[in-house]
């Protein structure tokens, strides 16, 4: 049992005494009934263009009243739901589609949003804020001002003519930073928005690539003549996907190779940190202070780092004065049993005693008796 | 002499495929140059499409019918569910059912879900500790997530509630089932698996109970 209501969603404006006519069509496997409720439905009247048993249009008819106290998004739900039909557990199916009021704030009331791309270097940096009136009063005199940062310091910033928002509407602003003039990098917008003597600060980031992996973390410190799990993080700086990422690590002690690893390949998409890990074996390595060198293949780049890396002692177990928690468990469960052991064999040795002496008192009665009757 | 004519017709069709496909290429490249043949005019057109929001919900399975029968003189109760319960040992005739309710997101928009009952247990069946309980559970893997950002869902495997068997919500307080059911396929299909208690003592008759899905577009 299928319905359906289209369109599924709609935003409205809220002006005082203004009339939203929104035509909807249903569809159903079974006779229906159509109708609004929530917010506002209490100012909604329905036209019935067509209605079967299957399906229907109709045109909902939302005229505002002249106030509505409370600011905000509110939710309309325009609603189908089929009708019942006889069965021991039976279903019925409603659906809900939403019209959105938006009620102005009082006075003067403005938000915004911002947003950037990654870009590649050399790419040009679009920037879009839009602003949105949302308060009662149309705004005159808003100004924009972006400061564009890199590690907390202003790198540029930005400037926008004076803008005019009618109450209800929003104001695009856009602007390009040239591909020349941002260098690799993180960077932030901080926007300023200032209007009627408010203001209000939005911040957005965005990232500048280059063709780059860079070895963000690596295990610095291995045991040596051992097997161990070593780990290196990559991260891609570019803004697009890198294909077989792959890197020949080497243990070198001044100019001469001590051991050499491959990793196995992996493609990075934009900007994606990714951690690969492997077995390592030292054997015949010293222990000592190292130079880890990192040859990183990403697509047609390569490159070599230099880092160092400790090779020292593996810690000493100390099996024979600390016993671990399961074998002290075993111990005491040992111990008991053989205390358990040692009772029942004292006390059941005792009861046979015991009855042997009873045995042997009652043979003798028996025998003195016996003297007797003789 | 008939396979002579025959391999001659086969190379005849050969030649002229490639003579159209070598026409049509040339055909293509000069159009690429931006050259004509034709000297006809080079016009723009424009598809332009428009794809409404639709909010659609299907009951893909939308009865559960136990059949007729009774509770054992020996037995208290009858206990039967959607996944192929029927204790024989205290029931009577009732149908073995192995299927529960099927709720499917048709639509192409995402919903949050919230089902009702009309009926407690006590009204649908009456008598000494009756039961009439449900539980829902993806279908399809990820059918249901958490709300994300806008419109979106987010993988959640426990946002789809009640896991286990509940009893069931009545119309004044709907069940929350789930906040974000998605509407792409093969993700959008739910599991309702009803559970039932009938005392030995319960109502007579035939009893029904109607359960509501009212799906509400995010």
């Amino acid at each position: 049992m299928a319905i359906g209501i289209s369109p599924a969603d709609a935003y409205v404006n809220f002006v005082p005494g203004h009339e939203y006519v929104i035509t909807y069509s249903v569809n159903s496997y079974r006779p229906f009934d159509f109708y609004t409720q929530g917010p506002f439905s209490e100012f909604t009247r329905i036209e019935t263009i067509k209605h079967t048993d299957t399906s229907g249009t109709f045109k909902v008819f939302l005229t505002l009243p002249e106030e509505y106290e409370e600011p905000g998004q509110h939710r309309m739900y325009v609603a189908a739901m089929e009708r019942q039909t006889p069965g021991a557990v039976n279903t019925i199916a409603a659906i809900r589609a939403f019209v959105e009021v938006d009620v102005p704030y009082p006075g003067y009331y403005a938000t915004m949003d911002v947003h950037a791309n990654n870009v590649n270097v050399g790419e040009p940096v679009v920037i879009n804020v839009n602003v949105k009136n949302k308060g009662k009063l149309n705004i005159t005199d808003a100004k924009l001002v972006l400061d564009i940062t890199s590690d907390g310091r202003s790198v540029k910033e930005i400037r926008s003519e004076k803008m005019y928002i009618r109450t209800g509407d929003s104001y695009d602003f856009q602007t390009v930073i040239a591909g020349d003039e941002l260098k690799p990098g993180v960077y932030g917008i901080v926007a300023d928005l200032s209007y009627e003597g408010k203001s209000r600060e939005e911040t957005a980031n965005f990232r500048v690539g280059t063709f780059d992996v860079a070895i963000v973390n690596y295990t610095k410190e291995m045991y040596n003549n051992s097997v161990n799990l070593f780990g290196i993080e990559v991260e891609s700086l570019w803004n697009n996907r890198i294909d077989t990422v792959w890197m020949d690590l080497t243990i070198k002690n001044g100019s001469k190779s001590l051991s050499t690893v491959k990793t196995p390949p992996f493609d990075l998409v934009p900007w994606e940190k990714r951690k690969t890990s492997f077995y390592w074996n030292t054997e015949g390595i010293p222990v000592g202070e190292y130079t880890l060198e990192t040859i990183l293949h990403y697509d047609e780049g390569v490159k070599t780092e230099n880092r160092k890396i400790y090779i020292v002692e593996p810690p000493i177990e100390e099996e024979s004065t600390k016993l671990p928690v399961s074998t002290v468990v075993l111990l005491v469960i040992a111990l008991l049993l053989v205390g358990f052991n040692a009772y029942f064999i004292m006390t059941h040795k005792k009861r046979k005693n015991k009855e042997a002496r009873e045995a042997g008192m009652n043979a003798s009665d028996n025998e003195k008796k016996k003297e007797e009757k003789k | 002499m008939g396979e002579d004519i025959s391999n001659r017709a086969l190379i005849a069709i050969v030649i002229f495929a490639l003579v159209i496909s070598l026409f049509s290429t040339g055909v293509y490249f000069l159009k690429f140059r931006g050259d004509t043949i034709s000297g006809a005019l080079v016009e723009q057109a424009v598809a332009r499409i428009n794809i409404t929001t639709r909010a659609s919900i299907n009951f893909t399975i939308n009865l559960v019918d136990w059949g007729s029968g009774y509770v054992n003189d020996t037995a208290s109760f009858c206990q039967l569910n959607t996944e192929g319960l029927n204790n024989n040992l205290n029931c009577t005739n009732f149908s073995t059912v192995t299927e529960g309710l099927r709720i499917e997101n048709d639509g192409n928009r995402n919903v949050e879900l919230n089902v009702s009952s009309n009926n407690t247990a006590a009204q649908f069946l009456g008598g000494t500790s009756p039961a009439f309980q449900w539980k829902f559970s993806n279908n399809e893997s990820d059918s249901c997530g958490s709300k994300g950002i806008g419109t979106n869902c987010v993988t959640n495997a426990s946002a789809i509630q009640p896991q286990s068997y509940t009893s069931v919500s009545t119309t004044s307080n709907p069940a929350f089932v789930c906040p974000c059911f998605r509407a792409n396929n093969p993700s959008d299909l739910l599991n309702l698996e009803l559970q039932i208690r009938v005392p030995s003592d319960s109502y007579t008759g035939l009893r029904e109970s109607t359960i509501t899905a009212v799906a509400t577009a995010i």
